[in-house]
């Protein structure tokens, strides 16, 4: 089985030493877009190839013999835009909440239209559906994988500076990583949930699977729990990984 | 020759002297009644001729009140063009009898027993705004949506100093449950036609004049400060479910609605009539005040009626900006544009209209 696509594999690349015990004779390849100081990075039983700059992803999705591949492709659309607070508060309905009081003096959001908006970044990244369509025509399974859950305020206070993203967004609007205005928590849950729908309907219509983070990695409120959060906002723990990579391999092997 | 009335009227008052020559757009409506400011907030709701009202006040720099707009956060929230194209989310209002019950619905009056339809996808469509682009997917969702709106639309009357309305039909399909209005017949933009539940009206002047003066009296008790600008649609019908041709329903139906419009004016001091049917249709020589559909009004045209109406209500002296100005604004012209030419529910229900004979 490989695991391929952006620096989320890198989490779980982090997180195979810590089970790499519970794994015999799984093959195991990871790799992830070069972007950044990541680069290419592939493990397998035969070694590690660390950092392996250049080469072509889709490329080497193609030459890969695996019989299941496992894809994690952007995920941070929720975080990116449903992270800082701007102009008035907002909300989303989900269907998963039916009885649940919207306040008035919130502005809620179609939660279609967070959907398209979504959904539009996979859409038009032909990348995606070439990798996609590359692994399928290789004989492999394929899975679309989903960001980690949100993280709980304080966290994000605290690794706000951390990525070059928000920080230079804080430093546009001329605020501190302290004073920026955070979307509400359960705000930023429920437009995970909306985005990992997005990715549950695109895989289905495109012939691949879809594999969520296990549940268990968040806590009652739907954000990360502690164990599981990372050094910035958008990527957690190699626990997290250890963790998510366990859940792969039960898939792969079901 | 003895003295007579016509011996001391103004040039205005003949046909040949004002509108065959010597045209003037801002001589054409009455002394107002009230008169307006750069102070004054505006709202306009209405039929999609109404829809140039805003393109052209907000040219001109004056206040223009939006209530309901796409969140700074989710930009790509917007609506189709003619949701975005007014103070509030309400699209075009076609009919008194709509533009009442919208206000009815957010002040709480009026809660029509009709207020969803389900998709085949399963999304929730809301039956008053079936054109909208992001249909709720719960009706939870659709609930909360409309009520956000109902809310838009209050508070863009509270704000509001003047309200320019345009009537444009007296066809209309209902509920039978209620007498709720569907700004489209069901079945053609959204929903599903049922013989049982959807009625066809056309209203008569009595009602389309009785539903003025309901609608004026809850204008009044939201805001008592606002004043009605009323005027009619020169828009043809695109299509009538009247049995007759439809040049002589839309004959019918805009003379009604000018009557209607005239009576309500004379009976409130706080409502104007504005001309632009009239001056649309004979403020012009030479070519067709319409495109090649024989619908559309020409922006050179739009543009005189806009002159007349500035000319009539807000003349502060400043140079009178032309459709040029206007496009400007290109985001806005866009919106209007579509809005007016080919994106409205009637307009959609032309299009999707089968031909079934």
């Amino acid at each position: 089985m490989a695991v391929v696509g952006n620096s989320h594999v890198l989490t779980l690349f982090e997180g195979y030493p810590l089970i790499a015990r519970e794994l015999p004779g799984v093959e195991l390849t990871f790799i992830a877009r070069g972007q950044h100081k990541i680069g290419h990075a592939v493990v397998s039983r035969a070694g590690v190839e660390w950092p392996r700059p250049g080469g072509d992803l889709i490329d080497r999705v193609g030459r890969l013999d695996a019989t299941h591949v496992f894809v994690m492709w952007r995920g941070s659309q929720a975080n990116i835009r449903g992270l800082l607070q701007q102009g008035p508060a907002f909300d989303v309905a989900v269907p998963h909440e039916p009885d649940r009081t919207i306040e008035p003096d919130v502005e809620l959001i179609p939660c279609s239209a967070v959907e398209a908006i979504i959904r539009g970044t996979l859409d038009a990244d032909d990348e995606l559906l070439a990798l996609i369509g590359r692994a399928q025509r290789g004989g492999a399974m394929v899975w679309l994988m989903g960001p980690p859950p949100a993280l709980p305020e304080e966290a994000v206070r605290e690794r706000l500076g951390e990525e070059s993203h928000f920080a230079g967004r804080l430093h546009q609007v001329g605020v501190s990583a302290g004073d920026v205005e955070i979307v509400p928590e359960s705000v930023r849950v429920r437009l995970r949930t909306i985005l990992l729908g997005v990715y549950r309907d695109f895989a289905a219509q495109h012939g691949a699977g879809f594999v969520p983070p296990p549940a268990w990695v968040a806590d009652a409120g739907g954000l990360l729990e502690r164990q599981y959060w990372g050094k910035d906002i958008t990527h957690a723990s190699p626990a997290y990984g250890a963790v998510y990579l366990r859940e792969l391999v039960e898939v792969a092997g079901a | 020759m003895t003295d007579h009335p016509y011996k001391k009227a103004e040039d205005r008052a003949f046909w040949s002297r004002s509108v065959a020559r010597g045209f003037d757009a801002g001589a054409v409506a009455d002394r107002p009644p009230f008169s307006l400011s750069r102070r004054d907030r505006f709202m306009s709701a209405g039929s999609c001729f109404g829809a140039n009202v805003r393109r052209y006040l907000d040219a001109w720099g004056l206040d223009y009140v939006v209530t309901e707009r796409p969140h700074p956060q989710w930009p790509e929230s917007k609506e189709n063009a003619f949701y975005e194209a007014y103070s509030a989310r309400y699209g075009n209002v076609y009919t008194a009898r709509q533009m009442l019950q919208l206000l009815q619905r957010a002040t709480g009056e009026f809660s029509p027993t009709e207020d969803h339809w389900v998709a085949r996808d399963g999304t929730f469509i809301d039956p008053y705004r079936p054109g909208l682009a992001h249909r709720a997917s719960s009706l939870h969702e659709l609930r909360a949506l409309t009520a956000q709106h109902l809310r838009a639309v209050k508070q863009a009357v509270e704000t509001a100093t003047v309200l320019v309305f345009t009537l444009g039909l007296t066809e209309a399909w209902v509920s039978a449950a209620d007498g709720a209005v569907f700004p489209a017949c069901p079945g053609t933009v959204a929903g599903e036609y049922d013989l049982e539940r959807h009625l066809f009206v056309n209203f008569s002047v009595g009602e389309v004049a009785a539903d003025l003066d309901r609608l004026i009296r809850l204008l009044r008790a939201i805001n008592p400060a606002i004043r009605v600008i009323v005027s009619v649609s020169p828009v043809p019908m695109v299509a009538t479910a009247s049995g007759r041709h439809v040049m002589v329903a839309t004959a019918y139906s805009k003379t009604v609605l000018r009557v209607a419009a005239d009576e309500f004016a004379h009976r409130h001091p706080d409502v104007a009539y504005f001309p632009g049917f009239e001056m649309v249709l004979w403020g012009h020589s030479g070519e067709s005040p319409f495109t090649g559909d024989l619908r559309t009004v020409r922006e050179p045209v739009i543009a005189a009626v806009m002159r007349g109406f500035r000319a009539a209500y807000i003349d502060d002296g400043q140079e009178v900006a032309g459709p040029e100005r206007a496009a400007e604004s290109p985001a806005l012209s866009e919106a209007v544009a579509a809005a007016i030419d080919d994106d409205c529910e009637e307009m959609m229900a032309d299009e999707l209209l089968p031909v079934d004979r």
